[in-house]
C-alpha cells in the first residue's frame, strides 16, 4: 500500500518537486531562461492546470497504477459532475483533483462499485478546498516577508527565488500529502466500510451514478448563461435521445452546423472602429523569441503564492522579472517593483494579453523614464483586469474548456479511451497556444490588441456556446439515467410511469430534473447543496423504490 | 427603466458579473455610471470594448446616469445592471433621484485609490469617505450588502462601519 500511496502522492504534486521545482530555482538563481528551459516549465505548468480536471487527472493516476481503463471511466464519471465548476473571481469551487486519484485508486484496488466512490469524491472535493483557503490566508505572510520587502529594496533576485521557492509549498503540501494519508489510511479502512454498507445504500449508488452528472450539466448551461438559447440544448436533448451517433460524429455535425450558421450571417457581424487611445503602449523595442516564452510560462505561475490581499501579485510582478531587469538602478527597481506587485487578478488564459501590454511599457520605461510614466502603467492594469476576466471567463471556463472535455468524457464513457487524449492533448494546446498568442499581441499591439480579441472572442464564444449548449444537451440524454419505479394497478392492468413517459419521449425524467436543478441554480441555491440534495435524492429514492438503479 | 441592481464594483464587468449576476437578474442592459470611469480615457474604452456582445452596455457619467434611469425612458422594456465603482457615485445616484433601496458591493478597494484602506472581507476594503457615504446610504434607507456572487450569503455592510 505504501508504493501506491507514495504513487498518488506524486501524481497530486509531488512530481512538481521534481520537475517545475529545480527548473525554476535554476531560472531564478542563474537570473536568465532560455527558450528551452521556458517551454519545458511551462507545459509543466499547463499539465498543473489541467490536471485540475478529473477526466485528466482519472487517466493518469490509471496509467501510473497499471489501470488506465478504470481511470479514465472514473475520471470521467467524476468529471460529469464537476463539468460547471470553476474559479469565478473570488468564489472558489470545490476541488477534485485529490478527490479523484484516491477514487480511482480504490474503485481499482477494491474493486469498488464505480457509484460508490463518486460519492466520496464530492466531501473530498469540500475538503481540498478548504485547505486550499486555508493556505491563501497562511500566505499573507510570505507576501508581506519576501514580495513586499524585495520590492522597498529593488532586490529582484529575491522576489524571484522566493516566489519560486514557495510554490511547492501551495501544490505538495495541500495536495500531495492528504491523497498520502488518503491513500495508505484509506484503502484498508474504505474496504471494511464498503463491506458494511447495507444493500439499500449501495443500491443508492448505482442510482447515483445515473443522475449526479444531472448538477455538473445544470451548473455548466447556468454559467453559460443561454437565456432563450436553453432551446439549443432541448434541441440537442431531442437529438440524443434518438439518434446512435458517437460522440465524436455528434459533435463533428454539431460544429459544422454552428460555424455554417456563423458564416452565414456574418456580415451582420461587423465591428464598429474601436475607440482606442490610439497607440497606448505599444513599444518600440521588439520582443525576442526568449523573452517571449519568458513571458507565456511565467503567466501560469500567477497564483502560486496568492494571499488574499494581492491574489495573484506576486506571479505577475515575477512574471514581469526579465523586463524588470532592464532597469538600471535599485531604485527605479524598487519602484517597478512596486508597481507590479500589487493586487492583480484576473483569466489566466485570456489575462496574458495584460502582462505583454506591461511588459512593452515597462521595457520602454527601462530605457527612457521620461518615455512612459509610472501611473500609467498601473492605471492600464487597473483598466484591463477586470473586463478581460469576464472575457476569459465565459470564452474559456464556460465555453472552450468544458466543450473540449465534454467530448472526451463521453468519448470515454462510450467505451472509446481515446477520449481521453483528445480532452488532454486539447487542452494542452489550447492554453499553450492562447497564451503565447496573446502576450505577444498585447506586447506588440498595446491596448489595440484588445480591439483584436474581441473579433475572435464575439465569434468564437457565441458560437462555442451554441456548441456547447448542444452537445451538453445530447450529453444529458445519453449519460443522465432516472428510472422511475413507479407502477399503478387498474383493473387488470399494470401501468408503469416510466414506460408512458417513454412513449412520449425517452428519458422525459431525466430532462426534468436537469430543468429543476437548471431552475434552483437560477434562484441562487449553491451547487454543493444541489449535489447533495442528488445525492440525498438517489439514496432515499432507491430505498422507497421510487428510482431504480 | 427598471432597475435590475445597483452594485459596486471597482473591477467594472467581468466573471462574477458576466456568469452569475447578470443572469440571475435578468437583466438586459450594463449602465456603468462613474464619472471615474468616464474621465480616464483608456478604462472608457477597454470596458466598452470588451462589454459582452450579447448586452448593450453604456458607461455613463452620473449625471447622464440619473438622466437615463430617472428620465422619460421609464418604462421602456429595459432592466439595467447599474455598476459604480465607489459608494460616493451610488450617493450621488440616489440624491440625483434615482430611486433603490438596495445596493450590492462585489469588489472595491483592493486596486488602491491613493487613500489609506481597511480590508474588512476578502473583496472589500474600505477608506473613511467609503464608510461615512455607507452611513448616509443607510440613513436615506438603502441597504448595502457585501455579496460576491448571487450564491453568497449576503453580509450587511452595517456591520463593519
Amino acid at each position: 500500500m505504501l508504493g501506491t500511496a507514495l504513487i498518488a502522492a506524486f501524481l497530486a504534486g509531488g512530481w512538481f518537486l521534481v520537475t517545475a521545482w529545480p527548473l525554476q530555482l535554476i531560472a531564478a538563481i542563474r537570473q536568465k531562461d532560455s527558450p528551452a528551459h521556458g517551454i519545458i516549465i511551462g507545459l509543466l505548468h499547463i499539465w498543473r492546470f489541467i490536471s485540475d480536471h478529473p477526466l485528466a487527472i482519472g487517466g493518469l493516476t490509471g496509467l501510473f497504477i497499471g489501470d488506465f481503463a478504470t481511470g479514465i471511466k472514473v475520471g470521467a464519471l467524476i468529471q460529469l459532475v464537476f463539468f460547471g465548476v470553476f474559479i469565478v473571481g473570488a468564489a472558489v469551487p470545490p476541488r477534485p483533483m485529490v478527490a479523484t486519484i484516491m477514487a480511482v485508486i480504490f474503485a481499482s484496488k477494491l474493486g469498488v462499485e464505480h457509484g460508490a466512490v463518486l460519492g466520496m469524491a464530492v466531501p473530498i472535493a469540500v475538503f481540498s478546498l478548504m485547505l486550499f483557503l486555508s493556505n491563501i490566508s497562511i500566505m499573507s505572510f510570505f507576501y508581506e516577508r519576501f514580495a513586499r520587502q524585495a520590492a522597498k529594496t529593488g532586490n529582484l533576485k529575491k522576489l524571484e527565488l522566493w516566489h519560486a521557492i514557495l510554490q511547492p509549498i501551495n501544490i505538495t503540501l495541500i495536495n500531495a500529502i492528504p491523497a498520502f494519508l488518503g491513500v495508505y489510511f484509506g484503502v484498508p479502512l474504505v474496504g471494511k466500510v464498503l463491506n458494511a454498507i447495507p444493500a439499500w445504500l449501495s443500491g443508492g449508488f448505482g442510482t447515483m451514478q445515473g443522475i449526479l452528472p444531472v448538477a455538473g450539466f445544470a451548473l455548466l448551461v447556468y454559467t453559460m448563461n443561454p437565456g432563450p438559447m436553453i432551446l439549443l440544448f432541448a434541441a440537442g436533448y431531442a437529438i440524443g435521445t434518438v439518434t446512435q451517433l458517437t460522440p465524436m460524429a455528434t459533435a463533428l455535425v454539431v460544429i459544422a452546423l454552428v460555424f455554417f450558421y456563423m458564416k452565414t450571417r456574418g456580415g451582420q457581424n461587423s465591428l464598429e472602429p474601436a475607440m482606442v487611445a490610439a497607440g497606448e503602449g505599444v513599444s518600440k523595442i521588439p520582443l525576442s523569441f526568449g523573452d517571449r516564452i519568458s513571458l507565456a510560462w511565467r503567466n501560469f505561475t500567477w497564483y502560486y503564492n496568492a494571499s488574499f490581499e494581492v491574489l495573484g501579485g506576486w506571479g505577475f510582478a515575477y512574471q514581469l522579472v526579465p523586463f524588470l531587469r532592464r532597469y538600471k538602478t535599485d531604485e527605479e527597481r524598487a519602484e517597478a517593483m512596486t508597481r507590479n506587485i500589487a493586487f492583480w487578478n484576473t483569466n489566466v488564459y485570456a489575462g496574458g494579453v495584460i502582462p505583454g501590454m506591461v511588459a512593452a511599457m515597462e521595457a520602454q520605461r527601462a530605457e527612457n523614464n521620461e518615455a512612459i510614466d509610472g501611473n500609467a502603467i498601473q492605471a492600464l492594469k487597473v483598466a484591463t483586469m477586470g473586463p478581460v476576466a469576464g472575457i476569459g471567463d465565459s470564452l474559456y471556463h464556460a465555453t472552450l474548456v468544458p466543450i473540449i472535455l465534454a467530448i472526451g468524457t463521453n468519448m470515454v464513457l462510450d467505451g472509446n479511451s481515446f477520449g481521453w487524449f483528445f480532452s488532454v492533448f486539447g487542452l494542452i494546446a489550447l492554453f499553450a497556444a492562447s497564451v503565447y498568442y496573446l502576450v505577444g499581441l498585447g506586447y506588440n499591439l498595446g491596448v489595440d490588441a484588445l480591439n483584436r480579441m474581441r473579433g475572435v472572442v464575439d465569434t468564437v464564444a457565441e458560437g462555442a456556446k451554441y456548441v456547447g449548449l448542444i452537445l451538453v444537451g445530447t450529453m444529458v440524454a445519453n449519460l443522465v439515467k432516472v428510472n422511475l419505479g413507479i407502477t399503478y394497478t387498474t383493473g387488470e392492468q399494470v401501468i408503469n410511469l416510466q414506460e408512458i413517459l417513454d412513449s412520449i419521449m425517452p428519458g422525459l425524467p431525466a430532462l426534468g430534473l436537469f430543468f429543476l436543478a437548471y431552475w434552483l441554480l437560477r434562484k441562487g441555491v449553491k451547487p454543493i447543496w444541489l449535489i447533495i440534495g442528488l445525492m440525498v435524492i438517489a439514496i432515499l429514492g432507491t430505498h422507497f423504490g421510487v428510482l431504480l438503479s | 427603466m427598471a432597475i435590475a441592481l445597483i452594485r459596486i464594483d471597482d473591477r467594472l464587468i467581468h466573471g462574477q458579473i458576466t456568469t452569475n449576476w447578470i443572469a440571475q437578474t435578468n437583466a438586459n442592459m450594463i449602465i456603468i455610471a462613474s464619472d471615474r470611469v468616464v474621465q480616464d480615457k483608456v478604462r472608457k474604452s477597454v470596458v466598452e470594448l470588451t462589454a459582452p456582445k450579447n448586452i448593450k452596455t453604456e458607461v455613463l457619467s452620473i449625471a447622464e446616469a440619473i438622466e437615463k434611469l430617472t428620465g422619460p425612458l421609464a418604462g421602456e422594456n429595459c432592466r439595467a445592471f447599474v455598476i459604480c465603482v465607489a459608494p460616493d457615485e451610488v450617493l450621488a445616484l440616489r440624491e440625483g433621484g434615482v430611486d433603490f433601496t438596495h445596493v450590492v458591493i462585489g469588489n472595491m478597494g483592493s486596486m488602491g485609490r491613493g487613500e489609506e484602506a481597511v480590508r474588512i472581507t476578502k473583496s472589500v476594503m474600505l477608506t473613511k469617505k467609503d464608510r461615512e457615504d455607507f452611513a448616509l446610504l443607510q440613513q436615506m434607507g438603502v441597504k448595502c450588502e457585501i455579496r460576491v456572487i448571487p450564491q453568497d450569503r449576503p453580509i450587511d455592510i452595517a456591520r463593519h462601519l
